[in-house]
């Protein structure tokens, strides 16, 4: 603004009078000023008066709390009588939703950067203070206060549906399961996906699919009791918790409530929208589950109510899809992402002399107790929970930046390839993370390899395609995996536009002995070969192996034969002395 | 920018102000700076207040016998303008100048002709969607970061109310003003 001497000359040349209630509205503060343990003078009672508000003084901090118990106060102005710090706190603790500023001596920054963290606002020197800077410092001690209550309700509820977020839902969900030890009675927890935001999203802007996730919120919360608790748990998956919810059919009936509630067509303005919601319920009746283990278990169920269509409630019950085994597996691998998790590496080699031109990355879970787990007991799992977009976002990067780490020790290019699964498939973040691994790591594009699966892609083969088409402008090659396990026809391969093709182990391992086998490698490599595609061998273990895959005219392989997963000093040590 | 004015969203005579600037074209000329004048009001706003109730009646009174072109309706109470004034703040910063302001308008009217409470972050959430502004539902810590450093200007003037209008040679125009003298002194920018 202009300098404030220009407004004093003003002033003082009688231009504008500071005084004038016309067309002005002035600074005040409405409710009571509250001054405790008055030591005489008017300073308090004067900043008051220059605030347009009422004014109450009380003797010590314990009349004050007895008086912010039933009347409604602004601020606190507390003269530190050598006490300043107990009875801030007792202050705080009769009422922590109005600010207190303490007046006092002190000199010692120590005691007033104290006071201040036993929640005061402000410590003020008394010997210097007028009713000016105490005004000030009053409204600033409102300001800052209410700007810290908010800040701490922005941490527990989300923003943008007002329903709880994460963190308080798990708080509460923690003082359920405690209270429930105390005193029994039955937990439910219901997991809501909700379908249908990227299409909003797509066509009608974030703006609307902003409104449409909070019309959800509403929705849910419409469906449940109102001492349910209601959270957005992230994207568009929400959580519900009840207490003493009755029965298993009374949470069914509940899920099924939220489900029909959701489906309800939402006018956005420009267009009429309808969600899906699918639901998972988990009734804890015995106190068997914690509170990790309520959540994978109604995200479990959830899963089995979309993968039926949608638009429905699931109930979880111990057994179905591998039951609390896979629940605890599902609980501990989410915490092991990715600090438990290991990368290994099988070079891919040319078939002829074994010289080593790739390598594929392959994931290691080193449990704490357990030790070394099966990625065959935890891929499952992961891909059934979604924790599979999670784990391969790690794998994309640990690759590249393995492999960049290879070429800068041994001067050789390396190229890494890397499994996708078909959840990765379904998430709309692939190409960013296969970008994102790129620029973090500096490998150059072409030397990352995506391995996916020809069942991911003949899902949709539309997608599939558009995916692929995505994938290979960023530069990437492409490798179809276990080809010959599933669908395998030409036609859907002439549309992939693949670099490579895998032919599975259990078709290698056939070769030369089983005549099918062997008719089977022999037609893939001649697919390959008619499309312009490479061809890589899994699972090659003997020399009998590859003195067939060449005569059938295979050009690379991976397997024991050659190498078996190596740490990445091992993998450094091959390349440097290929 | 040529002037700077400071104003507050529950404040009639700035809502006024605010309007007859717009009227004469000048507006793209003044910046905006929000202050909160009454910090402690409660959110959400109280509409019980007797005299609360009875000291805004008197302020539209005022303003409607000093600026009849005005639209205003007595409103129930008096809302908090904190969410409100961030909520512009990011406006100014995400939008385009006409867009920020046409959504800082519609804040007042929706006070001070349509009677809704300003503090309620749905309502802040409609307008800016009726404008288009999304960030205003969200500000950032540097939306109130630049709020502050209003504020704490607006602090160092001993002329200590809302409208406040202060041209960029440091001359000032406090509280409500004719339409000529808003004119003339916008002439002098």
């Amino acid at each position: 603004m202009g300098d404030s001497a220009t407004t004093d000359r003003a002033i003082a040349a009688g231009c504008v009078d500071p005084a004038s209630d016309d067309g002005v509205c002035k600074p005040r503060v409405r409710r009571r000023l509250l001054e405790v343990g008055r030591p005489g003078g008017d300073l308090v009672a004067d900043t008051a008066r220059r605030l347009g508000t009422r004014f109450i003084a009380v003797g010590d901090a314990t009349a004050a709390a007895g008086y912010l118990a039933v009347n409604d106060v602004s601020c606190v102005v507390l003269h530190d009588n050598g006490n300043a710090l107990n009875e801030v706190g007792d202050l705080a603790e009769a009422r922590g939703d109005v600010p207190v500023v303490v007046v006092g001596p002190e000199r010692d920054p120590q005691v007033a950067v104290a006071v201040v963290q036993a929640g005061a606002q402000d410590y003020l020197l008394s010997h210097d203070l007028d009713d000016v800077t105490l005004e000030r410092a009053v409204r600033h001690a409102i300001d800052r206060h209410r700007t810290r209550v908010q800040l701490q309700g922005m941490a527990l509820y989300d923003q943008l549906t007002g329903v709880a977020n994460r963190t308080l839902f798990a708080d509460r969900l923690q003082q359920a399961i405690s209270r429930r030890e105390r005193t029994g009675g039955v937990i439910a927890v219901l997991f809501v996906d909700v379908d249908g935001f990227k299409r909003i999203n797509d066509h009608l802007g974030h703006a609307a699919g902003d409104r449409a996730l909070r019309a959800a919120a509403l929705r849910i919360g419409g469906a449940v009791r109102t001492i349910d608790t209601v959270a957005r748990f992230g994207g568009d998956e929400f959580t519900v918790l009840c207490e003493d919810v009755g029965d298993e059919m009374s949470a069914l009936e509940m899920g099924e409530r939220i489900a029909s509630q959701v489906s309800v067509p939402i006018e956005l303005g420009v267009a009429e929208v309808v969600l899906r919601a699918s639901v998972g319920v988990v009734v804890d009746t015995e106190a068997e589950l914690t509170g990790d283990e309520l959540l994978l278990a109604a995200d479990q169920a959830m899963y089995r109510a979309k993968h039926r269509g949608g638009g429905r409630a699931e109930v979880w019950r111990p057994g179905k899809r591998g039951g609390d085994n896979e629940i605890r597996v599902e609980a501990e691998l989410r915490h092991a992402i990715p600090h438990q998790l290991r990368a290994v590496y099988q070079p891919q080699v040319a078939l002829a002399d074994g010289t080593p031109v790739g390598a594929e990355a392959l994931v290691r879970w080193e449990h704490p107790e357990r030790g070394m787990i099966s990625p065959g007991e935890f891929i499952p799992v992961a891909e059934r929970s979604g924790l599979v977009v999670e784990l391969g976002r790690w794998m994309l990067q640990e690759a590249c930046a393995e492999a960049r780490r290879v070429e800068a020790a041994t001067g050789r290019p390396v190229s890494v390839s890397v499994n996708v699964s078909g959840r990765q498939v379904a998430d709309e973040g692939l190409i960013g993370d296969v970008a994102a691994a790129l620029s973090a790591s500096g490998l150059s594009a072409d030397r990352l390899c995506l391995e996916l699966t020809e069942s991911t892609l003949i899902e949709d083969l539309d997608a599939g395609v558009a995916l692929v088409s995505r994938l290979k402008e960023l530069g990437v090659t492409l490798a179809l995996d276990d080809f010959g396990k599933g669908y395998s026809s030409l036609s859907y391969l002439k549309r992939l536009p693949v670099d490579t093709i895998k032919i599975d182990r259990s078709f290698v391992s056939g070769v030369p002995d089983s005549r099918e086998d062997v008719a089977i490698v022999a037609a893939v490599i001649s697919f390959a070969r008619a499309l312009d595609m490479n061809v890589l061998a899994e699972g090659v273990e003997t020399k009998a192996h590859v003195d067939a895959l060449l005569e059938l005219g295979c050009t690379h392989a991976q397997g024991f034969y050659f190498h078996r997963p190596l740490d990445p000093d091992a993998l450094r040590d091959v390349w440097a002395n290929a | 920018m040529e002037a700077v004015l400071y104003t507050d969203i529950n404040c009639p005579f700035c809502y006024a102000t605010e309007t007859r600037l717009e009227a004469l074209g000048v507006a793209d000329r003044v910046e905006w700076r929000g202050v909160e004048h009454e910090p402690d009001l409660p959110v959400p706003m109280l509409r019980d207040d007797a005299d609360l109730k009875e000291e805004v009646a008197d302020e539209v009174t005022q303003v409607r016998s000093r600026a009849a072109e005005v639209p205003i309706e007595v409103p129930q109470g008096k809302p908090n303008t904190a969410r409100a004034i961030a909520a512009a703040a990011a406006a100014m910063r995400a939008a385009d100048p006409a867009q920020a302001r046409a959504f800082r308008h519609a804040l007042y009217k929706a006070f001070w002709v349509d009677g809704g409470d300003v503090s309620d972050p749905a309502l802040i959430a409609e307008v800016a969607q009726q404008h288009d502004v999304q960030a205003a539902v969200d500000p950032r810590p540097e939306d109130e970061m630049r709020v502050t450093g209003w504020r704490l200007d607006w602090e160092r003037s001993p002329l200590r109310g809302v409208p406040l209008l202060v041209r960029s040679d440091g001359e000032i125009l406090y509280g409500l003003k004719g339409p000529e003298e808003l004119r003339t002194f916008m002439q002098g920018t």
